[in-house]
């Protein structure tokens, strides 16, 4: 308790303070103006109906960060419906009854009194423009504008409050965070000022509360659902990352290669441009990129020595591998394409297929960059890594031929930005990786072959050109 | 979740029919957009559900294209186990985690430098299948499934009774099912007929004593020679 308590600082403390003694003045001045009983009985129903949503949106949510502005709309109906100092009264059972990290009298206080200054300052904007007499005749067209604009006040006074706590509380990321939820200000007062006075109106209307509370269940499924697909998606990330680890568990040199061609790629997206959608996409591209191992026989991922052509023929499989084992996830699309020509070049001679250029998928190209970029910067316990430096100079020595320049650019570009952090040595690695000697590859002469006809053809020629530099070492070059 | 759906449209429906009464057609217009914002959030919560089943569903094919397990021998296991469950009357949450460990039991095989033979574990070692449920285990453990799935699968090469004729108490009895569903599949799955089915079934009675739980193996015998059809 001690330690939370120093986690607060005095000055969010001070801050806190001052927005519970506003609220407090502005609420208790106006409360008796509050008169009828109807007003009283509203603010109740509201409040129960608050406090119900705010319970249901926490366990939803069980774990992660409750999204907080799921039960807004009631709120916002509060203000419409209600005189100001009523409004603000509306949140105050959940927000005092709602489980809080400690300091948690400072927080449930915070809470109570940052919501009812919203409500209350919603209702008042509602009320200086007539709303609540438009409302009353359901005047809808004429309606919108106090009812628009008490959305706006509302979510404003909201993210200011929450700005405020925010800059004297919090550090780094959590206050940039605050500025998007500003921009994002109208948007959601757009959303929630809709359902909130449709709640009104029904609320108005011969079927009193329980039409009201009718208007909320379509939007209690919607918020419990997004809530579900949150932790849906969360587990689709985990169940990833298991096809990741069984790859892992049957070709242990590779141990976390997987995670990082995903983040190398997603650096490379960003220079690219690509929008989150096809970044996400991309990454998970380039996370499953040798999926297809699992179809190649443990004992050749793990062999030692040169491979045999029959043995290499079944290693070069594995981008098709891959391509059908992910055959039935339907939303990765591009990423299958990806997956696939992994190891295509963009001179024609790699594998499967033997495209050239633009022919190869756009993410294809990325993954081929970001994949030979970690294995030449990562220690394995047969070689040593490179630094990064080196890695990106060979790499730009096989652009064009090898690699699509642009890929390349991209990655030099995004690596000039964030600190790149290579496959942690292993302990016992540390000590007997060998050094490497640099020799520059040659591209392995290759038949460029028109599908899979040539491929027996293409590995035998791929073989003889890393004979010469030894084992092992080339590995990564076939990978 | 079909359910869910038409509770939502209903309650949509009759919130812009009230609102459209009481405030006139403007209420069309306006109320409709949220309402159908949140069923589109419906929809998109079934994609990512079929999504995160289908890479569930790779993940258990993966051992198959490793050579490491029959074609279809997860999905084989899957629905047998599935059929015994109902049989011996588990809820839908049971049946729902008794799926997934049947689908992803081989995970652990991966570990394996060479394939075993047929890719029958039933007639493996004991601690050559403790091995491989072990490792299944841990890597099941990182797919969000729930976590009894990963205990379950690390229970399945567990016998129904220890030597000394006890019972674990721990055992799962979704591990002790899955158990007589793989041994079922590994044993008579080459396609033979029922007559096949009914003497594997009989080799599975043989050993009720400390391998297979009866219960799974008769309900097994109901599932696979109902009316002959292919279980």
């Amino acid at each position: 308790m001690e330690q939370s308590r120093r986690a607060l600082p005095t000055v969010a403390r001070v801050y806190v303070a001052l927005v519970v003694a506003a609220a407090l003045g502005w609420v208790l001045s106006a409360l008796p103006q509050v008169r009828t009983a109807e007003a009283w009985s509203r603010a109740a129903v509201l409040a129960l109906l608050f406090l119900g949503c705010d319970l249901v949106a926490r366990s939803a949510a069980a774990g992660d960060e409750a999204a907080p502005a799921a039960h807004f709309p009631v709120l916002l109906a509060g203000a419409l419906l209600l005189p100001p100092s009523a409004a603000a009264l509306v949140a105050l059972p959940a927000a005092l009854l709602a489980p809080a990290a400690p300091p948690r009298a400072v927080r449930r206080c915070w809470n109570a009194a940052q919501l009812g200054l919203s409500a209350f300052a919603g209702s008042c904007a509602f009320r200086a423009l007539d709303g609540h007499r438009l409302l009353a005749g359901v005047h809808l067209p004429a309606v919108l504008l106090p009812a628009g604009a008490a959305a706006l006040v509302f979510c404003a006074v909201n993210s200011l409050l929450m700005g405020g706590i925010l800059a004297a509380a919090e550090s780094g990321g959590r206050r940039r965070n605050w500025y998007r939820s500003l921009l994002r200000c109208p948007a959601s007062a757009f959303g929630h000022g809709l359902v909130g006075l449709m709640m009104a109106v029904l609320w108005e209307g011969p079927y009193g509360a329980f039409a009201g509370v009718l208007a909320l269940l379509p939007l209690g499924v919607a918020g419990w659902v997004s809530a579900q697909s949150q932790r849906e998606r969360a587990a689709h990330r985990a169940t990833v990352r298991a096809l990741v680890q069984a790859v892992e568990i049957k070709d242990g040199y590779t141990r976390g290669h997987s995670e990082r061609v995903g983040r190398a790629a997603v650096l490379m997206a960003g220079e690219l441009g690509m929008g989150p959608e096809r970044a996400a996409s991309l990454r998970v591209a380039g996370t499953l990129h040798d999926v297809g191992k699992l179809g190649v026989p443990t004992r050749l991922l793990r062999k030692s020595g040169p491979l045999t052509d029959e043995e290499y023929r079944q290693v070069v499989l594995h981008p098709e591998y891959g391509h059908e084992l992910v055959r039935g996830i339907g939303f990765l699309g591009e990423a299958r394409a990806g997956i696939l020509h992994h190891h295509e070049r963009m001179d024609g001679r790699g594998y499967p297929h033997g495209l050239s250029g633009t022919e190869i998928p756009e993410f294809a190209r990325v993954i081929a960059v970001a994949d030979a970029f970690d294995s030449m910067t990562s220690t394995r316990s047969y070689r040593r890594g490179r630094p990064v430096a080196e890695a990106l100079a060979e790499l730009e020595r096989c652009a064009g031929s090898q690699f699509d320049p642009v890929m390349v650019t991209a990655l030099v570009r995004a690596l000039q930005r964030t600190r790149w952090q290579p496959a942690l040595l292993g302990r016992e690695g540390e000590q007997q990786a060998p050094e490497v000697p640099l020799g520059a590859r040659e591209p392995l002469p290759r038949v460029p072959a028109p599908a899979g006809a040539l491929r027996a053809g293409e590995a035998a020629g791929d073989r003889g050109g890393t004979g010469g530099t030894g084992g092992r070492a080339s590995a990564w070059w076939r990978r | 979740m079909a359910l869910v759906r038409v509770v939502h449209a209903l309650a949509a429906v009759l919130c812009v029919g009230l609102a459209v009464r009481e405030a006139g057609w403007w209420a069309l217009p306006l109320f409709s957009p949220p309402l159908l914002v949140s069923q589109l959030s419906l929809h998109r919560y079934r994609a990512v559900r079929a999504t995160r089943r289908q890479t569930v569903a790779s993940l258990a094919r993966s051992t198959e294209m490793a050579g490491y397990t029959l074609p279809g021998h997860a999905r084989r296991v899957a629905d047998l186990a599935s059929g015994i469950g109902r049989e011996l009357g588990l809820g839908a949450k049971e049946l729902e985690l008794l799926e997934y460990a049947a689908l992803m039991h081989d995970i652990g095989q991966l570990s394996l430098v060479d394939p075993v033979p047929g890719g029958a574990t039933a007639l493996l070692s004991r601690p050559e299948q403790r091995r491989i449920g072990r490792l299944g285990s841990e890597v099941i453990r990182q797919t969000g499934v729930p976590a009894e799935v990963a205990e379950i699968v690390a229970a399945i090469p567990e016998p129904y009774r220890r030597q000394d004729g006890s019972r674990d108490p721990g055992l799962p009895r979704a591990a002790a099912i899955i158990r007589v569903a793989n041994a079922f599949d590994d044993l008579g799955c080459d396609g033979g007929g029922r007559e096949q089915r009914e003497e594997v079934v009989e080799q599975l009675r043989q050993d009720t004593a400390h391998e297979y739980e009866p219960h799974a193996v008769e309900a097994l015998a109901r599932v696979c020679l109902r009316s002959g059809a292919d279980p």
